[in-house]
């Protein structure tokens, strides 16, 4: 009795000093232990949220397409059907994982893997607010596009290791298409690289702080954003771009053979990369985490300080600027999201040549001369409009003259010149 | 820690270039070596090099990617064949002679400095780099001291990228072997274009 009573007693005193043992014993550790698990933390964090966006995003994406064809779409499971994605995918996970004896069972089993990791480590570099986000990398912007061209490979790997004609054709497609693309899209970026000056995505969103007028999607370079929205709709595969998994053509793709859980991995990651692609467009072009009317509206009119006040919390001053961050951000990547979605109800599938034909003949050369345009005014006219009052309308028309007056006129040569050479060819024949 | 983080990367290179050796068929191989580029870029990172780590992984994926295309296209879902020919014993002892010359160079070239896994970096730069990142020192470098190089690279580039095209650029008319240009005794002719003589572009 006496023991029990001292065992507990000395366990009542240790409990409430327990926090201070294990923060005193963290920091006995090494420097990398920590560093480690907190990298750890970050990435199953980054997954989680990689996770929930793709659950919400599947449902957001039956629901709009159902309101398009005037149907109901999912309504029965849940509240208005909200819960629709969990029971798809708690019944994916109970599906029988089918492989046959030709499949390549390594490369078939990493595949899914290799497309899903790095879509949730570019999750961590994408800004949320100024401190909501797992790793700020000064080459932010780039590591998210290298990050990107590792999908690739798990497509390919997965097509080629299915033993399976239309899986091989999909990943072929989905290489030669994303290979493609990568060239508009990253030079579209290094339009905003060259006017900010940095490749840090919460140093761009600063520079965007000052309103509509200051968004590079706007006035700036909204060459550049139409170049990389649909250069980067194409890099995740969706329609009007989703040739690897054409199902008209190839029954499924790439993913034609699989079933179960490893299926559900490349739902998750096409969802996923989507969600990203529209957070990178949101925060490159459309000022990120900052309101349209320059800065935050709780710190403009003094919102988060009066809350703070009257609620007698001083922490919400600083939690609240966050919060509206968090709002701002996630609402634009939604715009975009439901951007695709509306293309998706709307645009028939391309050709293969015209998908090719697209990137390398139209958006190829229209991004190069966007380059270009871009540095000529950061040169020559960026310090003459520093005077003006709305220095960045003058500044962007003058870009956007330039551009499709210098483009429209290449494009023009060329085609008359293929044309000429066409109708000479002709005459021979 | 960062000891720890070398070995960790030396050994799984060593391994994965060993692999891409002996691989069983191209696609492990080119696996393989994917593997050992982004170890690459692993020790990029030890040694601070962010942007040079980004880019590695960069250029690699995709690079890897053409390659694991040319592999299907070229092997099919078929283990390599093995090599056995009459003048293969020979072909083994050049390749086992200069894998070993270039060996014995290797370690006479390395046994002249102390090994040092992580180059160490003055404190102040160290920061300065975590901090800003070296894409910019990288580029003011590119663009001011090493600018001759840097733009030989590019038109060497920009000579292979137009022969590519013109490699695989096809004729307009239908004679021809629909390659754009063949060697006819070691001269280009026109002919071989699919041109008549008598009308050339002007």
């Amino acid at each position: 009795m006496m023991m029990s009573t001292s065992w507990i007693t000395s366990i009542a005193d240790i409990l409430p000093k327990l926090p201070q043992i294990v923060w005193d014993w963290w920091l006995t550790l090494p420097d990398a232990v920590p560093a480690f698990t907190v990298g750890l933390i970050v990435f199953a964090i980054a997954a989680l949220m990689g996770q929930l966006a793709a659950i919400v995003m599947v449902l957001m994406e039956r629901k709009v397409l159902s309101w398009f064809t005037q149907r109901k779409g999912p309504n029965r499971v849940g509240p208005l059907g909200l819960l629709q994605t969990i029971a798809d995918g708690v019944k994916l996970l109970f599906k029988e994982d089918i492989m046959n004896d030709a499949q390549d069972k390594f490369l078939f089993t990493i595949a899914p893997a290799i497309f899903l990791f790095p879509v949730f480590v570019m999750f961590a570099l994408v800004p949320f607010s100024t401190s909501i986000i797992g790793v700020s990398l000064p080459i932010g912007l780039l590591a998210l596009f290298a990050l990107s061209s590792i999908s690739v490979i798990g497509i390919v790997l997965a097509g080629w290791a299915s033993n399976n004609k239309f899986s091989l054709l999909g990943g072929m497609r989905s290489a030669a298409q994303a290979i493609s693309y990568e060239i508009p899209l990253v030079l579209s970026l290094l339009g905003v690289v060259l006017l900010t000056g940095t490749m840090d995505l919460t140093k761009i969103i600063e520079a965007q702080r000052g309103g509509l007028l200051h968004w590079f999607g706007i006035f700036l370079a909204p060459v550049s954003f139409l170049i990389f929205y649909t250069a980067s709709l194409a890099e995740v595969n969706r329609v009007p771009f989703d040739l690897p998994e054409a199902e008209s053509e190839l029954v499924g793709g790439y993913n034609t053979e699989y079933s179960g859980m490893k299926f559900a991995t490349f739902f998750l990651a096409e969802y996923a990369g989507l969600f990203i692609i529209s957070a990178i467009s949101a925060a490159v072009f459309f000022g990120g985490y900052y309101s349209p009317f320059g800065g935050l509206i709780v710190e403009q009119t003094g919102a988060s300080v009066w809350l703070a006040s009257t609620l007698g919390v001083p922490q919400l001053k600083e939690l609240i600027p966050h919060a509206e961050m968090l709002l701002w951000m996630l609402g634009k990547t939604y715009i975009f999201v439901y951007m695709a979605m509306l293309i998706r109800g709307t645009l028939p599938r391309l050709k293969p040549d015209e998908l090719m034909g697209f990137s390398w003949k139209f958006l190829l050369p229209l991004s190069l001369i966007n380059v270009l345009m871009i540095a000529f005014v950061k040169l020559f006219l960026m310090d003459w409009a520093e005077n003006l009052p709305t220095s960045w309308i003058y500044l962007g028309i003058a870009l956007l003259i330039a551009i499709f007056g210098v483009g429209g006129f290449c494009l023009w040569t060329s085609r008359s010149f293929t044309k000429q050479l066409q109708s000479r060819f002709k005459q021979q024949a | 820690m960062d000891t720890l983080v070398f070995w960790f990367f030396a050994v799984v290179s060593v391994l994965m270039a060993i692999g891409v050796v002996f691989a069983p068929s191209v696609l492990y191989a080119a696996l393989c070596l994917l593997s050992v580029f982004f170890c690459m870029a692993g020790f990029f990172l030890l040694n601070n090099a962010d942007f040079l780590a980004v880019a590695q992984v960069m250029v690699y994926a995709v690079g890897l990617t053409i390659v694991l295309m040319f592999g299907l296209m070229f092997t099919g879902n078929q283990a390599l064949p093995a090599q056995d020919n009459k003048w293969g014993w020979l072909v083994k002892t050049i390749a086992v002679f200069s894998g070993l010359s270039i060996a014995g160079v290797l370690a006479k070239a390395s046994s002249s400095f102390v090994p040092k896994f992580v180059t160490p970096m003055a404190e102040p730069m160290k920061q300065n780099v975590i901090a800003n990142g070296t894409a910019t020192q990288l580029g003011e470098l590119l663009l001011t001291k090493y600018i001759l190089p840097f733009e030989l690279v590019s038109v060497l580039l920009l000579i292979a990228m137009i022969g590519a095209i013109l490699l695989s650029k096809k004729t307009f008319s239908d004679q021809g072997s629909g390659v754009f240009f063949s060697f006819d005794e070691g001269k280009l002719v026109p002919e071989a274009l699919g041109w008549k003589k008598d009308v050339g572009l002007e």
